[in-house]
């Protein structure tokens, strides 16, 4: 489930964004305090202003006033008077006039006013200048021009007060602009801030609330976790900082339940492992070997279907105990010829163990192979070498029913599995072997203890009677031959006695490698002559049954007691199993060896026992208790073998046996 | 009965001792109504209906020319117009129009300024360059 994730927002950019909104309603504040109250401050600029031109026109007016005094006193006492103080006057008037029209430029009304004015007292100027000083007119003509003045100077004060009733109605109106927006700073001001906190409190409370959320909901999941519990998921509340935080802690929590269920699965297979060897080191015989391999090993791997296939002491075929098949197919898969075009015969013969994921593969190269695991219904399976040392027993095979990946791990734990069942399944073989020595052994010694004990007791017992009769006075001097006899039969008893223990002394030196050969150059073929006439002499009726072919004069290099000793077992063999029947004897050239056969006519030997006769305490087990240690063709063989030669038997039950003997020759 | 006569008593002196209003000669008006020369008294309309600057010229106080004038013409008395001047000075800045003694001297006056108005006894005979003006309505 290794969805990605992907961050959509920030915290920290929306943050930022708070901050810059915050920022920009500062700015905002002091734009609106500014604006709301810069047409205060124009207000109270043009209030000031037109205050200066009052002044300007009041002193112009008290101007006006004065000069218009001096013109009524004209008339009261004389006319000489001096143009000086209305010139004054009408400058001192002028001048404020143009002062206050200076700073009057926004106010054109008022500006036309002041020109009329200004013209109303140039006018006046030039009226008085026309009066003042002269003596030649008469009364009433002085009296209209004084008139015509003051109607100028009327004009000039009448523009002037104009003027000023403008300015007082301007004034009043800008102070009552004033004064109707005192509140419009307060209001704008109050309504950013209302503004500002609703921000506040909206963005502050949400943005807290999902951080609230978001922490909670890691503590939640941080909490669950250290808990144990690491099924646990938090749930991505946001695409900002807090859910990639979120979503790589599920992460985390995900891979950390990976590894444990890892180190979970590791600990089963090693105690799936340990289980296997305990059940191994209990299991001592092949079958209960087999028995662990199919309850635990088949178990361990979860393996469906299985095939264990032992290959047979002649590494010509594979016998195949089956696991979870149906008994029809158990019959069908019993065996495998080693020539059969198989997986487990390569495996067999390679040794290489094959993991296949997916059988397909082994359509091409092994058609029979992939019809039956078809059939089985195997999807991936496993062949893997039961081999301890360089000696391969066979095969092991794992059958899964669902497709599987085989990884390293996998393969190697199916490997230590398959090396525990090749190690069970040696030292089953070993232990085996080991019980089938000691039975071995142990027989041979109550055969040697009771083939020992056989000549002892005719020799006691002759003995006892000897005594006996010398004791009554029956043997009489007078007839050695009876004391005679009993005295053959004793040295009988005595050689027999001391043929065993010699066979048993061979033995042992054999065993210790300390069989010395005495090498001379000897003609064979005389030397068993020599034998036979020596044999035959000892017992009456075997000179007639002894055939013999014996080619002469062919020479060999060994030790000639050993090889009289092969000889006189043979000869003993024969008569010992094929009693009174005719034994032939031949001695030939051979190639560049001299041959011995030694034929008799007896029961024969089973080809089963023919290869275990030159073993050592081993017999022919059959129902004519044939006394002997089961030493004499053990020690043969080694004889022969000592000398480079070859010993074999040719046999068939029945028919007889010929045992033959063959060592090099001199030319 | 006797306050209508009393009423009719005093028309008809003032009939015999009337004023006449004059202008100059270079006014195109041919007459003038008593309505317009209220206003033009109080400076409520300050140009004649062609543009001139109008410029009324009053007799003192206490003349019998002044007393017909505002009697026939503004209906105020001398005091109401002395404080309506004195409320113009503060609230429009008008003052009050020149007072002249004389009725020749208001001939002067008005045959100096093209937009002046005046009025004199009806006795008076005009010499200079001036014109009464009849005057309509009541």
């Amino acid at each position: 489930m290794k969805a990605l994730f992907e961050q959509q927002t920030s915290f920290i950019e929306r943050l930022r964004i708070i901050l810059l909104i915050i920022a920009a309603f500062f700015i905002l504040g002091i734009m609106g305090l500014y604006f709301s109250s810069r047409g205060f401050l124009s207000g109270l600029q043009d209030i000031s202003r037109t205050n200066q031109i009052l002044n300007f026109t009041s002193t112009s007016l008290q101007a006006l006033s004065a000069s218009e005094e001096n013109l009524e006193k004209l008339t009261a006492k004389s006319t000489s008077q001096s143009l000086i103080p209305f010139h004054e006057a009408s400058r001192i008037s002028l001048q404020n006039i143009f002062e206050a029209s200076r700073i009057s430029g926004h106010l054109p009304g008022i500006r036309s006013k002041l020109t009329e004015a200004e013209q109303a007292v140039l006018h006046y100027q030039s009226a008085v200048e026309s009066i003042v000083g002269r003596n030649d007119l008469n009364f009433e003509t002085l009296r209209s021009e004084v008139l015509v003045a003051k109607q100028f100077v009327m004009d000039a004060e009448e523009g002037l007060r104009e003027t000023q009733i403008l300015l007082k109605n301007e004034s009043d109106d800008i102070f009552n602009d004033i004064y109707n927006n005192r509140f419009d700073p307060l209001i704008v001001a109050s309504f950013l801030s209302l503004v500002f906190f609703a921000f506040v409190v909206i963005v502050g409370l949400s943005s807290a609330k999902r951080l609230g959320l978001s922490l909670s909901n890691l503590t939640k999941a941080t909490d669950a976790v250290s808990e144990g519990d690491l099924n646990y998921i938090a749930p991505i509340l946001e695409s900002d900082e807090f859910g990639k935080l979120t979503f790589e802690f599920n992460s985390m929590v995900q891979s950390l339940q990976d590894k444990q269920l890892k180190l979970t699965e590791a600990m089963e297979k090693v105690t799936r492992l340990q289980t296997i060897t305990n059940s191994f080191s209990g299991a001592l015989l092949p079958g209960e070997v087999f028995d662990v391999i199919v309850m635990d090993v088949y178990k361990a791997l979860k393996a469906d279907i299985g095939t264990l296939s032992l290959l047979n002491e002649e590494g010509n075929l594979l016998n195949n105990r089956l696991i979870g098949f149906s008994q029809e197919h158990e019959v069908q898969f019993a065996s495998l010829s080693m020539n059969a075009v198989s997986p487990m015969v390569t495996l067999v013969k390679t040794g290489e163990p094959r993991f296949i994921e997916d059988v397909e593969i082994l359509k091409a190269d092994y058609p029979n192979g992939y019809n039956n695991l078809m059939n089985l219904r195997v999807q991936s399976t496993a062949y893997l070498p039961l081999i301890v040392g360089d000696q391969i027993y066979g095969g092991l095979n794992f059958g899964f029913r669902e497709k599987r990946t085989f990884s390293g791990e996998d393969e190697e734990f199916m490997m230590a599995l398959t090396r525990q069942c090749a190690q069970a399944l040696h030292r089953a073989r070993l232990y085996k072997s080991a019980t089938d020595a000691i039975q071995v052994r142990d027989e041979f010694l109550s055969i040697a203890s009771h083939e020992l004990r056989t000549p002892l007791t005719p020799l006691k017992l002759q003995l006892q009677n000897m005594s006996r009769q010398v004791r009554k006075g029956q043997i009489q001097i007078e007839k050695p031959e009876q004391v005679l006899r009993v005295i053959d039969s004793s040295d009988r008893q005595v050689d027999r006695l001391i043929t065993l223990i010699d066979d048993l002394l061979d033995v042992s030196r054999i065993s210790a490698g300390k069989l010395s050969l005495n090498i001379e150059v000897f003609d064979f073929g005389a030397m068993v002559v020599d034998v036979i006439t020596h044999y035959t002499s000892q017992t009456k009726d075997l000179q007639d049954l002894v055939q013999v072919e014996i080619e002469k004069n062919i020479y060999c290099s060994a030790d000639r007691v050993r090889m009289e000793q092969v000889v006189i077992n043979f000869l003993t063999n024969a008569v010992k199993y094929a009693p009174g029947k005719p034994i032939k004897v031949k001695v030939s050239r051979y190639g560049m060896n001299v041959r011995l056969e030694v034929e008799d006519e007896g029961e024969g030997i089973s080809s089963e026992n023919q290869s275990r006769i030159f073993g050592r305490f081993e017999r022919v087990r059959d129902k004519n208790n044939i006394g002997g240690l089961g030493l004499g063709l053990y020690i043969c063989r080694q004889i022969v073998e000592a000398h480079g030669g070859e010993i074999s038997v040719k046999s068939a039950t029945g028919k007889g046996s010929t045992f033959i003997v063959e060592i090099p020759a001199i030319s | 009965m006797p306050f209508f006569l009393g009423i009719l008593l005093l028309v008809s002196v003032a009939r015999a001792e009337g004023i006449a209003l004059i202008v100059n000669v270079q006014n195109p008006m041919t007459s003038i109504s008593r309505t317009q020369v209220a206003d033009f008294f109080l400076k409520k309309n300050k140009n004649w209906p062609d543009g001139v600057p109008l410029r009324f010229f009053d007799r003192i106080d206490n003349s019998p020319e002044r007393k017909i004038f505002l009697r026939d013409y503004i209906h105020k008395s001398s005091r109401d117009i002395e404080l309506y001047w004195i409320g113009q000075k503060l609230y429009s800045g008008h003052s009050a129009p020149t007072q002249i003694t004389t009725d020749s001297m208001v001939e002067i006056m008005v045959s100096k300024f093209p937009g002046a108005l005046g009025y004199i006894s009806e006795r008076y005979e005009l010499t200079r360059d001036v014109k009464k003006i009849p005057t309509t309505g009541l």
